[in-house]
């Protein structure tokens, strides 16, 4: 448990006027004829549905909490604006009134910090329009005397099914993304977090499809928007912290530091790709911490009374090795936690994790995003001790590659040819890669027939570039069935910097000028069978 | 990161250095991160079409990893009805599991059919929500509505 992220940096209580003006066009008077300013505070507060025991959302131990950095203004009947203000850590807010005038409270589902440290999290609709939630109390008049007007966004659960509106939900949502702002204000106080939206509607269902209809798929972060499920008796997830914090994460990599990930399916059981298996456990750790809870857990079904919870600390794990969440999982949350336990005998708190992942060394690095390449760059702050720590857990976790690169890995998880991680290939020769596709038999719906993210289904090679010019890049089939297609993509620092798929079969090649340094080149074989296929994968100086 | 900058620059490149016949240059794609849970989803059919007021036979087939015990079930949204909605248990390791259901449709609409399955292998059970859906009838003409800026929800309020 990392308690000491709960100190929460406390939001300043600010005290705003004024956008409109007593006595205007927009005013409707009310009460005796005084005029000038008075004062409303008030406590904006939401219910929060915790989960029970087994991951189940419990709807008879609803929490009233408070909704904490979110915009509260003060509107005329019309709409417009007289003064807004933002809620502090413990919800309340304060704001000048013009006295004896009928206006009213509304609290946006937004959290909004300009100035350094800065942010914008939004909560909107993708149902209707993207439209942005707000909660709102009723037109009232000021008088004369300071008034207190809290507000309340109730969960609409009314026994067995949500009856009301689900006002609370949005609310919920923005709470998680607070959650994770203290945290990352540990170990940033200048953080410039760029503006994210996330889309929830209690339309939000698990159908792939069109978000405007409701149908997101799952929970997920598609590059640009956090899209959270809402559908009721199914799968609902704005009160999964896990949930909400987990794709929340996704964008902290995308836009704060880097990822690589190829997305898609994947949880603590599989056999992923390194690179899915490294954003997937960091995003599992990350609301580990930030929600001070130490487990991942998700409800679901009928009256979300079913779901799953796990420990980051201590949760049974069989697949151990560099191609394992799990390993992640217990590797990252282990070098944060402060509880010393088996091979954890290193406590560095988030910080580094954070300086790690804002870091040039892994942001810019050679290699391909995974354990190795993080563990390689958090190495850079550690002191000697410290590395042996690290050391300790990986091995722990079967991972025995050192490096960027994960150099000498032995950890084949089953896969004779899952190694070495990076074949090294020299200009003007060749190296063979081969596929096997048969362990995690994935379909990514843009890619349909096709497995995608299992551990074995896409290799890799290294080849240093000595003199910037045009290259030729072949991959021909040495062994397995006649049907292959495969598809070669060329990284360098971290870019796609070219993409070779035709439709031809059995070969992939083409011409493409590569700038000196390191690239990785990645093998894929967009028609893969369950037998195991080869390829000779050769890169030669081309035409100019 | 691939920052904009970066990539700006990365272009720049290769728009001096490009050959013809060359390859162009590839974006950074597009891909969906998602939420932890079982690793199955539909295989075959992604959307099942049919009549007002009839009954159709469909098989609907899922990918999944080639070990461990799935328990799934399904359950239609109002307005259709299914055969079946026990769960059923495949091994993995054995058999690449599907279910055959028929489907009862009433009134056009746009309807779904949910699946609650759970994978356990080794370690944590997981589980995963996804559906298909059913068009009965032919789908609306889509049709632009206009949006407010806000969804407004009347919170509930004390003044004192």
């Amino acid at each position: 448990m990392y308690l000491k992220f709960l100190g929460i940096a406390a939001l300043a209580l600010t005290l705003t006027c004024c956008g409109g003006g007593g006595g205007g066009s927009k005013a409707t008077s009310c009460g005796s004829a005084s005029t000038g300013n008075t004062t409303i505070t008030g406590d904006i507060t939401y219910d929060f549905v915790p989960h029970s025991s087994g991951g189940a959302l419990n709807y008879d131990n609803i929490s009233v909490e408070p909704v904490k950095g979110a915009v509260v203004s003060l509107r005329y009947a019309s709409g417009d604006l007289f003064s807004s203000a933002t809620t502090d850590a413990f919800g309340r807010y304060a704001l000048q009134a013009p006295m004896n005038e009928s206006l009213r409270i509304s609290v946006r589902a937004e959290l909004l910090k300009t100035g350094t440290p800065s942010w914008q999290v939004r909560v909107t609709d993708n149902t209707q329009g993207n439209a942005l939630y707000l909660m709102q109390g009723s037109i009232s008049c000021t008088g004369e005397s300071p008034q207190i007007r809290d507000l309340h966004a109730s969960s609409g659960w009314t026994g067995n099914e949500y009856g009301n509106i689900r006002v609370a939900a949005p609310f919920a949502i923005l709470d998680s993304v607070y959650q994770s702002i203290q945290l990352l204000l540990t170990a940033d106080v200048s953080l410039s977090m760029p503006d994210i939206e996330l889309r929830w509607s209690p339309s939000n269902r698990a159908i792939n499809g069109n978000s405007a209809a409701g149908n997101i798929g799952t929970s997920s972060y598609d590059g640009t928007y956090i899209y959270i499920l809402g559908d009721e008796d199914n799968d609902t997830d704005e009160y999964d912290r896990s949930v909400v914090q987990h794709e929340f994460t996704h964008f902290l990599e995308d836009k704060l530091s880097r990822s690589d990930s190829i997305g898609g399916d994947h949880g603590p059981q599989t056999l992923t790709d390194m690179r899915v298996v490294f954003s997937e456990g960091l995003a599992n750790v990350f609301t580990a911490i930030a929600s001070a809870s130490g487990i991942y857990e998700d409800s679901r079904s009928a009256e979300q009374s079913n779901g799953f919870i796990y420990s980051l600390e201590n949760h049974n794990a069989s697949n151990f090795g560099w191609f394992s969440e799990n390993s992640v999982n217990l590797i990252l949350y282990d070098l944060v936690d402060s509880n010393d336990d088996d091979a954890d005998t290193i406590s560095l708190g988030f910080s580094p994790i954070y300086e790690t992942l804002r870091s040039s060394s892994y942001r810019d690095g050679e290699a391909l995003t995974s354990i190795y390449s993080f563990t390689n760059s958090l190495r850079s702050i550690l002191s000697v001790s410290e590395e042996a720590g690290l050391d300790d857990l990986m091995t722990s976790q079967q991972i025995f590659g050192r490096g960027a690169f994960g150099s000498g890995e032995t950890n084949d998880g089953g896969v004779s040819d899952s190694l070495p991680i990076y074949q090294t290939l020299v200009v003007g020769s060749s190296v063979t890669l081969c596929t096997v596709n048969g362990m995690n038999t994935i379909i990514d719906p843009p890619r349909r027939n096709d497995n995608y993210n299992g551990f074995d289904v896409r290799r890799f090679a290294s080849v240093d570039i000595n003199s910037s010019g045009n290259y030729t890049i072949e991959a021909q089939r040495t062994f397995g069935p006649a049907i292959s297609n495969p598809e070669l993509t060329v990284y360098k620092d971290g870019m796609e910097i070219a993409f070779l798929n035709s439709s031809s079969t059995d070969s992939e090649s083409g011409n493409t000028p590569l700038n000196t340094g390191r690239h990785i080149i990645e093998l894929h074989d967009r028609n893969p069978s369950t037998s195991r296929t080869c390829f000779e994968l050769s890169i030669n100086t081309g035409n100019n | 990161m691939k920052t904009l900058s970066s990539l700006a620059i990365a272009l720049a490149l290769f728009s001096i250095t490009v050959a013809p016949g060359a390859l162009a240059e590839k974006m950074k794609p597009t891909y969906q991160y998602q939420k932890p849970g079982a690793p199955i989803r539909l295989a075959e059919p992604d959307l099942i079409q049919m009549e007002p007021h009839s009954t159709k036979s469909v098989t609907i087939s899922f990918q999944a990893p080639s070990a461990g015990e799935l328990l799934i079930s399904a359950k239609p949204s109002l307005g259709i009805n299914i055969s079946d909605t026990n769960q059923h248990s495949f091994d993995l390791g054995i058999t690449r599991p599907s279910l055959t259901l028929q489907i009862d449709s009433q009134e056009e609409g746009l309807y779904n059919i949910m699946f609650q399955a759970s994978i356990s292998e080794q370690g944590p059970s997981m589980h995963r929500v996804f559906g298909i859906a059913v068009q009965v009838g032919n789908p609306p003409a889509a049709k632009q509505k206009p949006h407010a800026p806000y969804v407004i929800m009347k919170a509930e309020e004390t003044i004192k």
